[in-house]
């Protein structure tokens, strides 16, 4: 459904380019307002590092929707006339090949449109990166010491260890985020996790993860293994309390019992870490991100945090609007705000306990 | 006949399961008790630390740091981990103690030059680290003893409780000090 969804937008996208008024540059205010608590100062740091860039980058964008636009015209008349001639295709494959092959032809097409759109959008594509590479890091070193790349190395594999990864075939990777905020070294890169599920013709694939994975470091060193995971239920706690090397951790927390469930090697520890209050404020994360259930794990000296997310983080504004990076810094510092509220809420930062 | 059997086997089956389970939480006390004696333990090898610093400044609380060695030496003595009374009586030695060093840890604001002390402040940070391991190894505690007691009171439970062994385990309640109001009066 999400594909279908995915294609109807970049084809309205790809439409979008035939808007006379679309190649006309804008005036561009320049100037950032500073609406949100998390935005002060952010002006002063707006006309330091960005407002120069913007002439640049505004003429960048209009040369790569004319490119975009001139390969529409190139590739649209061929995505019109397939359909068109697909039934005719149809019977000559038919015809020398047999109805069993036919998957091919369907392959063949699917790979030709795939193409065209890649023909259209491509200049596109290497704006809005060359945004992330070249704009997102003046952005975020807002903060301080933080680094920005928009691939990763990292791979959801190495938290295998934490239990809380699902078994997946297939990993995309991506914004790679990684700094300090109030001495806390955070880790965060965005991933889409998928398990491969066959059919008796054919194989699929179904996103069993969506979201961020973040480390924290933590002031102290665990002996033990605690995580806190989503409730599945009877039959799904069940299963895991049987078939997993750690123990079961009843908590006091009513409220916090119907969402998470805990396992841990060290029942104290377990206890130590997951206070009545970091309960109330791993309860009050969760709603903060949309009511999703976050999932954790403490090991040596870390905090494992899952955060999953129905929309990509970390993308930048619409090409087809002006350029001046106010849409692109309002929605970084919102969506970075909101991951330094994990260290505020649980008040990672502080030396004694949780 | 058969059915009769199988009633029979099917009644055994379900009270081996509730022993099994009566067993499963008397060893979940024990362990859970054994976690707070380690604490306990680690606060009380604090205690000599913090009481030698603390005898250079705090002359005038002598009584306090003579109480809190007496309290040590109570709360080490060994006791009995299968006899509820023995278990409520190391308790409450390890409670008397708690709020003794709690007394003791606010007296220390009334001495600036005892409050400023590197050692003491570590020893303080130190003392913090561990009443937050000693109330995390109360709640496994008293988890533990709220299954036992549930398992041992309800029919056939208490039953079974004689073939196991298992008696009523007194629960790790904070001490008195700590559930009374705070008065922001004192501190201003």
């Amino acid at each position: 459904m999400s594909f279908i969804f995915s294609v109807v937008v970049s084809f309205f996208s790809v439409l979008r380019l035939f808007n006379p008024y679309l190649l006309k540059s804008k005036p561009i205010g320049n100037s950032f307002e500073e609406i949100e608590p998390y935005e002060k100062g952010f002006e002063n740091h707006y006309k330091k590092y960005l407002r120069d860039k913007v002439v640049k980058f505004e003429e960048e964008r209009i040369k790569a929707l004319k490119m975009a636009r001139r390969n529409a015209f190139i590739a649209l008349p061929i995505m019109l006339i397939i359909p068109f001639g697909a039934p005719y295709l149809f019977s000559i494959w038919i015809a020398n090949f047999g109805n069993d092959s036919l998957d091919f032809l369907f392959f063949g097409i699917l790979i030709i449109y795939s193409f065209l759109f890649w023909f259209v959008t491509s200049s596109m594509t290497l704006y809005q990166e060359s945004i992330k590479s070249d704009i997102f890091p003046n952005i975020l070193n807002f903060f301080g010491d933080f680094q920005y790349n928009h691939e990763t190395q990292k791979s959801a594999g190495s938290f295998e260890y934490s239990g809380l990864i699902p078994n997946f075939n297939r990993e995309t990777s991506e914004d790679h985020i990684s700094g300090k905020y109030k001495g806390v070294s955070i880790d965060l890169f965005e991933t889409e996790l998928e398990q491969k599920r066959r059919t008796n013709k054919s194989s699929y694939y179904v996103t069993v993860f969506k979201g961020i994975l973040i480390t924290l470091s933590m002031n102290k060193k665990f002996t033990g293994k605690t995580v806190v995971r989503k409730d599945r239920g009877v039959i799904g706690n069940w299963f895991r309390k049987t078939f997993s090397s750690l123990k079961n951790v009843k908590l006091e927390d009513p409220n916090f019992e119907k969402m998470f469930e805990i396992y841990s090697d060290d029942q104290v520890e377990a206890r130590y870490l997951l206070t009545v209050t970091f309960m109330e404020r791993l309860n009050e994360l969760a709603e903060i991100f949309g009511g999703k259930t976050i999932q954790c794990c403490f090991f040596k000296t870390e905090l494992f945090i899952m955060v999953p997310l129905k929309k990509d983080m970390f993308e930048p504004g619409s090409i087809f609007e002006p350029e001046d990076f106010i849409d692109d810094s309002k929605s970084l510092l919102k969506e970075l705000n909101l991951i330094f509220s994990i260290v505020d809420i649980l008040k990672l930062n502080m030396r004694t306990n949780l | 006949m058969e059915i009769f059997f199988g009633i029979i086997i099917l009644v055994f089956v379900l009270l081996y399961f509730l022993y099994a389970r009566i067993i499963r939480n008397k060893n979940n006390v024990l362990e859970a008790l054994a976690g707070i004696d380690v604490q306990l333990k680690n606060r009380s090898n604090l205690i000599p630390n913090v009481l030698t610093i603390a005898k250079k400044f705090m002359t005038h609380e002598k009584d306090l740091l003579e109480n809190v060695t007496k309290l040590r030496t109570r709360e080490s003595e060994g006791y009995d981990q299968t006899d509820p009374t023995s278990i409520k009586e190391h308790i409450s030695a390890a409670t008397a103690l708690g709020s003794e060093l709690g007394k003791m840890m606010i007296s220390v604001e009334a001495y600036p030059d005892l409050k400023s002390d590197e050692t003491m402040i570590k020893a303080q940070l130190t003392y913090n680290e561990v009443e937050a391991k000693i109330a995390a190894a109360r709640r496994f505690y008293n988890s533990a003893v709220a299954q036992l007691n549930n398992s041992i009171e309800i029919f056939p439970g208490s039953i079974l409780a004689r073939y196991a062994n298992a008696q009523i385990m007194p629960f790790y309640e904070a001490d008195e000090a700590s559930k009374q109001p705070i008065s922001a009066g004192k501190f201003l």
